[in-house]
């Protein structure tokens, strides 16, 4: 199968910093791919060039197209949430929906009016009218109604509260996920979305220090709860990265046996948002 | 062809005052009409004698509802390119619009269209409208036409109609690079468009008079900003082909300029 997006060597100089050093992964058909990082640590810029919004440098190709030349063909395929706080405020849901109809060829209406039937969201309403948490709904429904084989999503639950960001991903599971979709999502809260992820990719200060996919995760990484007596031993097998839990030590290996570890204490596979923070607090030590 | 259509009425959703502020200018002058002509008319019956007062007072309204309208028009258009590359970015919403299968081109060409065609005719049309409706006043008002009606034909209304129409449009023309010039400024901007706009026009009769001394730049922006003059000299004038050539130029600037420009 082709992939999706293919990225090699992409790079970004911004304001003399480099925002994106030599990032090179591809995503295949089907995926739910989250790109973790912090503030700044260049998703955004990655997800810019992917999206023709910003020029780059190396080789990077969206459903075999060229973001940087071919971006109008592009956006045919591709449907995009930048943040949820970019709906003019003006609009009206009417006019939105009207929009959105007229402009685009792949967008169903039918399927956008029953999911905003099923919110408090009213057809005549401005957008400035509407709470953070309808206007995310508002936005979800318009892209979801549009048939896309990418959707690409940038923090799309910012600012929003508890109950709206499990609806967002609830609805983006149930509603519109299907194996010819692929959906590219960026967020600093890992553990908001990493029971919908089938891959990941860690970036941090612009570069990839992480991609692997979710399933693959228990045989490459091994988190152990030390045993108190068992710390030197633990140590000399090379965790990249210890932490305190609850007076209990934690240690994260990579490529190590299972069976080396049991014998020191209770193994496990590390969780996403884990695996992250050791990931991130591993690089600076 | 939809497509376009969704865009052009785009616009009229976002800057409202593009269709309302010619049609409350309209109405102005269109109650102003009524107003004089009924005045006209208690005058008319007291003296018993058919005044010019009516015409004059038509003729003058006539004058004023153009005037009015173009002016209003001036205005609002002027405003709305100022704003409408400018605004998007500073709300952000051109990740909306930019999520979707439009290009900047179709973007900025539409906005430009909006603005030196649509509302031009739509204004053309307005006055037209209500020109017949302060007709139909008179006749109302007096049951036949009166002297300064007595002339009138199909024909004749018809033929300053259109040479009205060719007016307008050869204006359009005139102002073509003012307009595409508020767009890239617009397009610019990073705080105030109006100085964006304004400032490098300053800069440059400034410059060119400590510099060489002399106001030849100030001169030629003086003079288009003026009205066109009549058909066949415009039309002659090499000044305003130059125009049309900077008009498309500008736009190939704002259209860049929305392409590639990142400050969201």
């Amino acid at each position: 199968m082709t992939a999706i997006i293919s990225a090699t060597g992409l790079a970004k100089k911004y304001r003399g910093k480099q925002a994106l050093q030599d990032v090179t992964f591809n995503v295949a058909p089907g995926r739910i791919v989250g790109l973790i990082g912090r503030n700044g640590a260049g998703k955004t810029t990655a997800l810019k060039a992917i999206l023709g919004l910003t020029p780059y440098d190396g080789e990077l190709r969206v459903l075999g197209l060229d973001p940087a030349t071919q971006r109008d063909a592009l956006m045919r395929e591709v449907a995009f949430i930048a943040d949820t706080a970019v709906l003019p405020k003006w609009i009206r849901v009417h006019q939105a929906l009207d929009y959105v109809e007229g402009v685009h060829p792949r967008f169903e209406r039918a399927k956008a009016e029953d999911f905003l039937k099923g919110t408090d969201i009213r057809l005549d309403s401005r957008v400035r009218e509407l709470s953070k948490g309808m206007v995310t709904q508002l936005h979800l429904a318009l892209v979801l109604a549009i048939h896309a084989r990418l959707l690409v999503l940038d923090e799309p639950t910012l600012g929003l509260d508890l109950l709206s960001r499990r609806q967002f991903y609830d609805t983006l599971l149930n509603d519109y996920m299907d194996e010819q979709r692929t959906i590219l999502v960026t967020t600093h809260q890992v553990e908001e979305v990493e029971h919908i992820l089938t891959d990941v990719l860690f970036i941090e200060q612009g570069r990839l220090v992480l991609d692997a996919e979710i399933d693959t995760l228990g045989e490459r990484y091994l988190q152990l709860h030390v045993k108190p007596d068992c710390l030197e031993a633990a140590r000399a097998l090379g965790p990249f990265h210890e932490r305190q839990v609850f007076g209990r030590t934690l240690m994260f290996y990579e490529n190590r046996a299972q069976q080396a570890l049991s014998a020191l204490g209770e193994v496990g596979t590390p969780s996403v948002a884990d695996l992250f923070v050791a990931r991130m607090q591993g690089e600076k030590a | 062809m939809k497509a376009v259509q969704t865009l052009v009425r785009r616009e009229f959703w976002e800057y409202r005052s593009l269709w309302m502020a010619p049609l409350v200018a309209a109405a102005l002058v269109l109650g102003v009409a009524i107003l004089s002509v009924a005045g006209a008319t208690h005058v008319q019956l007291s003296d018993g004698d058919l005044p010019d007062v009516t015409s004059n007072h038509l003729a003058d309204s006539v004058q004023a509802l153009t005037g009015l309208l173009l002016l209003v028009g001036g205005l609002i258009t002027g405003s709305y390119l100022l704003d409408c590359l400018y605004a998007e970015r500073r709300d952000r919403s051109i990740l909306f619009w930019k999520s979707l299968p439009v290009s900047d081109a179709t973007t900025v060409l539409v906005k430009f269209a909006v603005a030196l065609l649509i509302v031009p005719l739509g204004i053309f049309a307005l006055g037209a409208v209500t020109h017949v409706l302060c007709t139909l006043l008179i006749v109302v008002f007096h049951g036949k036409l009166v002297v300064f009606m007595q002339d009138w034909t199909v024909g004749g209304w018809l033929l300053n109609e259109v040479s009205l129409l060719g007016r307008l449009l050869l204006t359009t023309l005139w102002y073509a690079p003012l307009a595409a010039w508020l767009l890239i400024a617009s397009a610019f901007a990073r705080r105030v468009p109006i100085l964006t706009a304004t400032l490098p026009v300053l800069g440059l009769t400034i410059a060119e008079k400590l510099l060489l001394g002399t106001g030849y730049f100030w001169s030629i922006f003086k003079a288009r900003l003026a009205p066109a003059p009549d058909l066949g000299t415009t039309l002659a004038d090499p000044g305003l082909w130059l125009g049309l050539l900077l008009t498309a130029a500008f736009l190939m600037g704002a259209i860049r300029l929305r392409r590639y420009r990142d400050d969201t």
